[in-house]
């Protein structure tokens, strides 16, 4: 079960907690988009995946995500990072010119392990956002914030609102379906039930007697909430106010702003072919990111001192 | 006042599963009537069929005089309120906030007035410290308050309890007997139905509705109604304790007087 | 077989931030062939204990013996195989009526026993006496579970974990949600039980169940053993000293001692026997 806690939201009072979680998820994507941005040479492309490194760094201080989880993220990904390098490593690129190695008869080109490592901190800088971010916003907002983008689609009779109401549904059930789980679970195992051992068939057998219960009862429980939803007056079709409203304020506004000249900044980069050479210009951006990163930690601290009074 | 009235009302679920089989009565506006009977003898069909969420046979129903059917069905609801048994599968909200709102989402009430109603509702029912918790940090009684309280902010005449206590445990069930009766203390004219089979609860009620194999098998006060213990034998139920003591004296030539056990205890 | 509590410490996320202690230096006895109930409010740790006896989940200091089993929080003196162990102390947990799963009702009763290496036709032949032993008759044997009613699927349930043919039956508050009719049948099943030769542990709210069919209790509260002991001593000092509910016997009991009846509790069993006392005290003090 410990898999799940991965990325669950953490309460916690900081700058970034406090944003609104359209503009979490609009500056994620952005985000994304600058992390996958390609570069004409390898230095570009490693030092641009440094600052981005460091900003993302700095915004998992800021959130005050714990970095043992971010770890333990990554961990989890440990096969398909051997599984890329092998393969990497393998297939000789097509524009490979410098052997780095020699294992046996099988050279190993620069080339190619530049690569392998561009898709590893890749991986690296997205599995660490999406975690920023899902740590950082509680779930239900995220379903509003979705509810809002789709708000468009309403136009062809989408069902936004259906779907959000899923979702947040969804999400309230999954500590009772866990809970649920873990009984079903302990008492198939005072039948003699072994989950963790056995043959491919017991085992199979084991997850059927743990399957089936749960389907049952969550049946149920979907009919009897159903119940009530309808008895409390809920109508997906009527009209309905909503308690929820999404805040839009200052600070989103700048780092909606930030975000995209980050984003604008990397495409610049990539198809006007700045290299390293480029004068002055790499260090200023450095030096104005981290101004800005500063000024954003500090309203974070500031934050968190002004909660704890 | 006839507030429910119920003619020759029957509903299957299929051929061999028949829930109510004709029934009729009515219940007077403003009282504290319990419906009692064993598992499966039609109770909480009936519930469902008052709050129309089993369609019930045509011109069977008639609330606040007024017939429910299609039309009229969600006027009607908005009129009454039900607690269910299980405290987990009518909690729709993340926390007790967002579930008090989501029945005052539902009523369109605007979103300026909800924090105030929220407010004065989780007081009525001493929820108001656990607002922001989840529904997973809070017990069965509390989740049941919570519910209470749901269904008490949209001013309901009729107020449906489906055995709203029986998976709770003694402090839950205590908690939740408690808050009826100061509800009803507060709001004198509202209707409180009591589905039930905790005789002694029922023992406590104005009136006393038994089923048994989807029919009425009698109705009437509780201190009447609850005295044959053969008989309620025979339908699956206890006697109230003072009942069954009163009975057992008296058959020994022993004649007390007083209706609960304290009033008991003092004439012995 | 006697199960004992040697000082055990349980906590939950030792692993997590969040470190709560269940079970506080538990240090208790549930004698063999007894009618052991376990009672205390919602919290108090009884789930948790009871889990203990079948090394679902192991102390995180002392030790539960099991007959010749150990579950102990020493790797060492732990025993390597638990399985066994499952299969002498059967435990029912709490709406047991959702854990059934196979395709008949027969079927799923046997599920248990065949775990345990028993053969089919063998354990459907216990199935089908475990059954009629609840009250399920012949003609569900081939049903699907789920065709049955709630009350029904719990006993079948319970019947599943019978069939294992454990030495000792753990049930943790099988009578929520019956009616006064279930509720007597169940006890009555549990009453036969105990009287067979098997040791029954009841987890439960209802004091009136306690008064009426334990031989032992033991009250639990904040993780903590703070009764041990007969049931009609538990009644004769104050309950409100654990501030668990009062049986409306003992209620009545106590109020008639107060107004200056005297009765010797070891020979009241039933109603009658008090209501015969009470008659008797009136016409000597007329």
């Amino acid at each position: 079960m410990s898999n799940i806690t991965l990325g669950r939201y953490v309460p916690r009072d900081t700058f970034i907690h406090s944003l609104d979680p359209r503009v979490k998820i609009i500056s994620l994507i952005l985000l994304m988009v600058a992390i996958f941005i390609s570069y004409s040479t390898w230095e570009m492309t490693f030092i641009m995946a440094g600052i981005l490194g460091l900003f993302i760094f700095l915004l998992a201080l800021i959130s005050n995500t714990s970095f043992r989880l971010l770890f333990k993220s990554l961990r989890a990904m440990w096969f398909l990072i051997i599984f890329l390098l092998l393969i990497n490593i393998l297939i000789k690129p097509n524009n490979a010119e410098i052997i780095a190695f020699s294992i046996g008869s099988l050279d190993i080109y620069w080339e190619s392990i530049f690569q392998s490592l561009k898709i590893i901190i890749r991986l690296f800088l997205m599995v660490s956002l999406t975690m920023i971010l899902t740590t950082s916003t509680k779930p239900l907002d995220l379903t509003y914030a979705l509810e809002w983008f789709m708000k468009p689609l309403k136009v062809i009779k989408f069902p936004t609102h259906e779907i959000a109401m899923t979702i947040s549904i969804a999400l309230r059930f999954i500590p009772t379906l866990l809970n649920e789980v873990e009984r079903i679970m302990k008492a198939q195992t005072s039948r003699g039930v072994d989950f963790k051992h056995g043959k491919i068939s017991s085992r199979f057998k084991a997850i059927i007697s743990l399957i089936i219960p749960l389907f049952i009862a969550s049946f149920q429980r979907a009919e009897e909430l159903a119940d009530s939803m309808e008895a409390r007056g809920y109508d997906p079709k009527a009209k309905r106010t909503t308690y929820h409203k999404l805040r839009f304020s200052v600070n989103d506004l700048f780092v909606f702003i930030l975000c995209g000249a980050f984003m604008a900044a990397t495409i610049v980069f990539s198809v006007m072919n700045f290299t390293i050479k480029t004068p002055l210009f790499v260090p200023w951006l450095v030096i104005g990111c981290c101004l800005v990163l500063f000024y954003l930690f500090g309203l974070g601290a500031a934050n968190a001192r002004r909660y704890k009074k | 006042m006839k507030i429910i009235e119920i003619n020759h009302l029957s509903y299957k679920y299929n051929e061999t599963d028949v829930a109510i089989n004709d029934v009729s009565f009515s219940i007077e506006a403003g009282k504290y009537v319990t419906i009692i009977g064993h598992n499966g003898s039609g109770k909480s069909t009936f519930a469902k069929l008052l709050m129309g969420l089993l369609e019930p046979n045509e011109n069977s129903i008639k609330e606040f005089g007024i017939d429910l059917n299609r039309k009229t069905i969600h006027e009607l609801r908005n009129r009454m309120g039900i607690v269910f048994q299980n405290p987990d599968n009518q909690f729709v909200g993340a926390t007790v906030r967002d579930d008090l709102a989501f029945g005052l989402e539902n009523r369109c009430v605007k979103r300026e007035n909800m924090d105030e109603i929220i407010n004065e509702y989780a007081k009525k029912v001493n929820m108001v410290e656990f607002l922001d918790k989840e529904p997973e940090n809070l017990s069965g009684g509390q989740k049941q308050r919570v519910a209470i309280a749901g269904v008490l902010s949209m001013n309901p005449e009729i107020v449906i309890f489906d055995e709203a206590t029986a998976m709770l445990d003694p402090k839950g069930k205590k908690e939740i007997r408690e808050t009826i009766l100061k509800m009803k203390k507060e709001n004198p004219g509202m209707t409180i139905l009591s589905i039930t089979h905790d005789i002694e609860e029922a023992y406590q009620a104005d009136e006393v509705i038994a089923f048994n194999d989807g029919k009425v098998v009698f109705q009437g006060k509780p201190a009447e109604v609850l005295k044959d213990q053969k008989k309620l034998q025979e339908i699956g139920l206890d006697i109230p304790f003072v009942v069954l003591l009163k009975n057992k004296l008296e058959a020994k030539g022993v004649k007390i007087e007083g209706s609960s056990l304290e009033e008991v205890v003092k004439n012995l | 077989m006697k199960l004992k509590f040697n000082h055990v410490d349980f906590f939950y996320g030792t692993k997590a931030p969040y470190l709560f202690q269940a079970l506080n230096d538990i240090d208790c006895e549930i004698k063999e062939k007894s009618f052991t109930c376990i009672v205390g409010h919602t919290g108090c740790g009884k789930s948790t204990l009871i889990q203990q006896l079948n090394g679902l989940l192991i102390p995180s200091k002392g030790s539960v013996f099991a007959g010749d089993f150990v579950v102990s929080s020493n790797k060492k003196e732990r025993t390597k195989k638990l399985k066994p162990l499952r299969q002498k102390v059967g435990i029912v947990f709490q709406f047991s009526e959702y854990q059934l799963f196979e395709n008949t009702v027969e079927e799923d009763v046997a599920f248990g026993p065949m775990n345990f290496g028993v053969k089919k036709e063998e354990a459907l032949k216990i199935a089908h006496e475990s059954l009629l032993k609840v009250g399920i008759g012949e003609s569900f044997f081939k049903k699907s579970p789920f065709d049955l009613s709630g009350g029904e699927r719990r006993r079948v349930a319970i019947a599943g974990i019978m069939a294992m043919q454990p030495e000792v039956i753990v049930l943790d508050e099988p009578t929520v949600g019956l009616d006064p009719r279930g509720v007597k049948e169940m006890m009555l099943l549990f009453k036969q039980l105990h009287e067979q030769g098997t040791t029954v542990v009841l987890v439960t709210h209802d004091m009136n169940l306690v008064y009426g069919y334990a031989s032992d209790v033991i009250v639990m509260d904040h993780g903590k053993v703070v009764y041990q002991g007969g049931p009609h001593e538990l009644f004769n000092r104050s309950v409100d000293e654990y501030s668990l509910e009062t049986p409306l016997v003992t209620k009545l009991i106590q109020g008639l001692e107060n107004k200056g009846y005297k009765f010797d509790l070891q020979k009241i069993a039933f109603i009658d026997d008090l209501v015969d006392e009470i008659v008797k005290q009136r016409r000597t003090s007329k």
